[in-house]
């Protein structure tokens, strides 16, 4: 096939073709040499993202003594003690939450399910794990993600293909990305438009995929017609993301984006996919960058990482002793006061979280670097997971939002629910949005003290 | 439209009156929102399921049937998400972007693939001598027929020529390849090919209850026993209009449970049912477990999946024999790692049908597969076990720990069984109320070490493998050992209908609703007549009404809404 795609030949021959006769859009695009998202002089853009890290910490050394900033740093927070190459450290760029609870109005506590449902949504959960509304990147993507190719880009470490952290609406899952490979193709791949590689040539391919589309698209347009109401809905589903990639084309059509720090991302080696802890923090790592670069060519202004899943399967190089189940079957070690094994990963969930925000904060990005443009939310789903703790439900923000939030700060909820924090994020993300959450988890007040 | 019998079965007024004091709105399926006609519906125990959008497995089948493509492209798809049990489920197979767009990326590659092997895909149309058009539009009409399980329309016909015609225009592209790899690339992509619609055909039968078109009887039946698209002679079936009755829908489900095919959905089911699917992360502590080694995990695998498919496709099919049988299929290797309860020579690494010592092993529920599985890294699990039986075989729904409970297995103990030390715990009120259901059932596997091999002592004491089972339907009572249970459970009507229902679902993609009674009551009625026979519970599955019939689609086009 390779052989007959050359770049310039097939877009003369695909335009001279029936390519307009089928449904192809109009040829402005291909006339407008930058890409028209972004203007010059345009405001840089604000993007959100969520962290997660499964089975939660050792509360008593997790949370900062005292509130406010010039916090110790207590010995689960150690990683956040690291340099960075752009000035000052990890811990600068991160606020952390702690005391802020989940409650259940009498529903049961679905072990690792309840806190993360809740916390991510707004709403406890009447059966184990069923998500019934979206969750925070996804209520945040609907308002933000339109104007970039990609709504949001969902990512995964936990080296199990089993598990979404990001929902939609009915909670359909967002399937994440696995392999940083994969995600590297799929930002980063041949259509991908590079600002330094010279004059823009549309990618030929790119229109030949959106004419296959929209036959796809008629061709499913009777079938939309005939099916039953339910079914609608689903088909919905399918022809939503459709036009979603449809989305992705064009804005590929419309050439690199107009932003100095964008650039194509290096294709690093080295991955390992796997349950070892170590393999899902360098999977962590290696996404982060791609993200980070992603980020800075505007190719999407939501993400999601999990980390770990809430029942979290990843284990010690060479041993089968998977996180979640040392939580529950290690012993305390009466003279730590602690489960030895078990805080082992506690540790490596906080490096790993530091990592992805060093990789953000790389980027030189207008007067600072990309992390000052970004809100990111990291969390757990339990606190002390050896009883499913949901009381001090661990949350971090590291950026500072384009100036909107201050980092650094220690703030203890006061058993406050947890959708006061994400109630704070919608809003610093300009959502129109005044209280969030249901019953006992209803949230009106913003956690002011991390707001500018 | 020939006439169609209705409810051969008596018990359907029975099962009506059920459905009328539940009142249930069917939030599965169901294509009528509260019409008067609901009541026929319900009397005929018709409940639809929502439009199925293939799984990975059966889309690498399908390519596989339709393309000669072998290469499993959709494994690089994401999962299925997993509800009831099963990966299957229509409900819950949504889509994400993510989805889509390797959608459109498999597509690619399994077309451009596919025109590697033209002669396959022309059927004798040669387009040097036929002419690009006439082989063209004889690809489209018959590779599509096969790609969308029914005839496609005029309309259809027309939009996947021009896919052609504008690809072969087009300077760049320009060869008759080219231009039906297009046309692959599009169908692959289509809904019509990725989902499974159904409609029905327009004549009802009562009230707005319609029979499935043969189409959609060929695609339904082939998804249903194979995981895989219709082969020619369901095709054939279809295009002569003869898939409309019972009797010609079971007798083609008696043929395809002879082919080699339905061997894929058996092992598929039980992956799943039987929860094989965790064996992969299943690992021991050698130090405790020398007899240990990875390698061993697939051929654990292979020998409970053989037993498994011999038995329902060559075999009795009874589920009685799938829980006492006294034979297992085996190598060498695996007939050294079970020892003195393999009462034959095996050599060679070719797995073979060999005899069990009928007092140590019964059925697959014996096997290392499950038993290495529900058990810990360093001792077996009287509460894994227990819950696997509860959960898997009886259909239990077991409650959750309490909150805030900190839970603390016994650490090992030289001197105690882990009988007596399950006991221990279990006797802590806080814990007995549950663990009473699945403790005691763990124990009657006591024999079973973590690993799955037998054995008669455990620290210097006797293996004491008694245990007293509780709040069943009609099992309760005190076992010695597994090969008692395994008896007790052949013979539990609770098990035999927890056995149907998880085939239910499975092969009907969706739970069972209140509404479905009457399909539930039949099935287990037909199952129990077979002597509880599996395969003839497929062949059943496919005579009920909730499988021959479905609403009439009442599509919103023009209403106000």
């Amino acid at each position: 096939m390779k052989r007959r795609f050359d770049r310039r030949t097939m877009l003369r021959g695909t335009l001279a073709g029936g390519a307009v006769s089928m449904g192809l859009p109009l040829l402005d695009c291909f006339l407008n040499d930058n890409g028209t998202a972004l203007a010059q002089g345009a405001p840089l853009p604000l993007r959100f993202g969520a962290w997660m890290w499964g089975c939660g910490m050792n509360p008593d050394r997790w949370a900062p003594t005292t509130t406010g900033e010039g916090w110790a740093l207590p010995p689960e927070l150690i990683a956040l003690d690291r340099d960075l190459s752009a000035g000052g450290k990890v811990r600068d760029y991160v606020s952390v939450l702690s005391g802020f609870d989940v409650t259940l109005d009498g529903r049961p506590n679905f072990p690792h399910s309840g806190g993360l449902v809740t916390t991510l949504t707004g709403r406890v959960p009447e059966q184990d794990g069923v998500f019934v509304e979206p969750t925070l990147d996804s209520v945040i993507a609907s308002e933000i993600g339109g104007a970039t190719r990609f709504r949001s880009i969902e990512m995964s470490a936990t080296g199990n293909p089993n598990q979404a952290y990001s929902r939609e609406a009915q909670g359909l899952p967002n399937a994440p990305e696995l392999s940083p490979a994969a995600l590297y193709d799929r930002v980063f791949g041949p259509e991908f438009a590079d600002p330094s590689a010279g004059p823009f040539i549309p990618d030929p391919r790119l229109m030949l995929r959106q004419s296959v589309l929209s036959v796809v698209k008629e061709d499913g347009d009777r079938l939309m017609q005939e099916v039953g109401t339910h079914d609608k809905q689903r088909l919905d589903q399918y022809f939503t993301s459709v036009r979603q990639l449809e989305r992705q084309i064009e804005v590929l059509l419309d050439g690199p984006p107009d932003l100095e720090a964008c650039m194509r991302a290096p294709q690093r080696s080295g991955e390992s996919l796997g349950t070892e802890v170590g393999q899902s923090k360098r999977t962590n790592e290696l996404m982060a960058e791609l993200l980070s670069f992603a980020l800075a060519c505007d190719q999407t202004r939501v993400f999601s990482m999990m980390f770990s899943a809430p029942i979290s399967g990843l284990r010690q190089a060479g041993s089968s002793s998977q996180h979640h189940q040392l939580t529950h079957d290690e012993a305390i070690d009466p003279a730590l006061g602690y489960q030895p094994e078990a805080t082992a990963f506690v540790l490596d969930s906080m490096e790993a979280w530091a990592d992805f925000v060093e990789k953000l904060a790389e980027i030189p990005e207008g007067d600072g670097t990309l992390l000052d443009n970004c809100l990111v939310f990291a969390h757990s789903d339990v606190s002390f997971a050896k009883v499913h703790g949901i009381i001090g439900i661990p949350m971090m923000v590291a950026g500072r939002a384009g100036g909107r939030v201050k980092p650094g700060v220690h703030v203890n909820g006061n058993a406050a629910p947890t959708t006061r924090v994400g109630l704070t994020l919608q809003q610093v993300m300009g959502l129109n949005v005044e209280s969030w959450g249901a019953l006992s988890m209803k949230a009106t007040l913003p956690v002011s003290e991390i707001l500018v | 439209m020939r006439p169609l019998r209705l409810g051969r079965h008596g018990q359907l007024s029975a099962a009506l009156g059920a459905v009328l004091i539940c009142g249930c709105t069917g939030l599965i399926g169901s294509g009528g929102d509260g019409s008067a006609d609901d009541a026929v519906a319900k009397e005929l125990c018709v409940v639809d399921t929502p439009i199925r959008r293939m799984t990975r497995f059966e889309y690498n089948n399908t390519v596989r049937d339709l393309l000669g493509d072998d290469t499993n492209p959709a494994d690089v798809l994401p999962p299925e998400e997993e509800v009831a049990g099963f990966n299957n489920q229509a409900g819950a197979l949504s889509t994400s972007d993510l989805l889509i767009e390797q959608y459109a990326n498999v597509a690619e590659t399994v077309s451009a693939r596919a025109i590697t092997n033209m002669g396959a895909l022309m059927n004798g149309c040669d387009p040097a001598t036929q002419g690009n058009d006439a082989c063209a539009l004889s690809f489209i009409e018959r590779w599509g027929q096969r790609a969308y399980r029914r005839p496609l329309e005029q309309e259809e016909i027309d939009r996947l020529k021009g896919v052609f015609d504008w690809a072969v225009a087009d300077p760049d592209l320009g060869t008759f390849e080219d231009g039906i790899q297009i046309l692959i690339e599009v169908v692959l992509q289509s809904p019509n090919f990725l989902y499974r619609p159904e409609f029905g055909s327009d004549t009802p039968i009562e009230g707005d209850v319609v029979p499935f078109t043969s189409w959609e009887m060929a695609t339904k039946l082939s998804y249903m026993l194979w995981n895989t698209m219709p082969d020619d002679q369901l095709f054939e079936a279809a295009a002569n209009d003869a898939l409309l009755t019972r009797e010609q829908v079971g007798a083609q489900a008696v043929r395809m449970l002879a082919d080699d095919r339905a061997r894929d959905t058996i092992r598929n089911f039980h992956k799943q049912w039987l929860l094989l699917t965790q064996l992969e992360n299943v690992t021991k502590d050698t130090s405790i477990y020398p007899a240990f080694d990875a390698s061993l995990r697939p051929l654990w695998e292979q020998e409970i999946q053989t037993f498994i498919e011999r038995v329902i496709l060559e075999g009795d099919g009874s589920l009685e024999t799938l829980l006492t049988g006294n034979y297992s299929f085996m190598n060498e290797e695996l007939a050294s790692f079970y020892g003195d309860d393999v009462v034959e020579p095996v050599t060679g690494s070719e797995f073979r049908q060999v005899q069990l010592d009928p007092t140590r092993r019964a059925g697959f529920l014996t096997s290392a597969a499950l038993m290495a599985t529900h058990a810990n890294l360093n001792q077996s699990s009287p509460v894994f076990r227990g819950k696997f039986v509860r959960e898997q075989l009886m259909c239990n729904t077991l409650p959750l720990p309490p909150n805030d409970l900190v839970i603390e297995p016994p650490e090992l103990d030289p001197n105690k069984t882990t009988k007596e030390q399950f006991e221990e715990i279990g006797a802590d009120p806080a814990c007995a109320s549950c663990h009473s259901l699945m403790n005691p059932i763990g124990f009657i596997f006591e024999h079973y070490d973590g690993v799955g091999q037998w054995r008669d002592q455990q620290n210097g004491k006797d293996i004491d493998a008694v245990g007293e089972v509780v709040q069943t339907d009609d099992i309760d009572g005190t076992y010695d050992g597994a090969i008692e249970l395994a008896q007790a459970l052949a013979a539990s009507t609770q098990v035999q209908e927890c056995v149907s229902s998880q085939w239910f679902r499975f092969a009907y993609n969706r739970s069972v609703t209140q509404l479905d009674s009457c399909s539930i009551e039949q099935i287990n009625e037909r199952f129990a007549a077979s002597n509880f026979n599996v395969r003839e519970l497929l062949v059943e599955l496919t005579q009920t009404n909730a499988f021959l019939y479905r609403r009439a689609v009442v599509a919103e086009q023009g209403s106000a809404q």
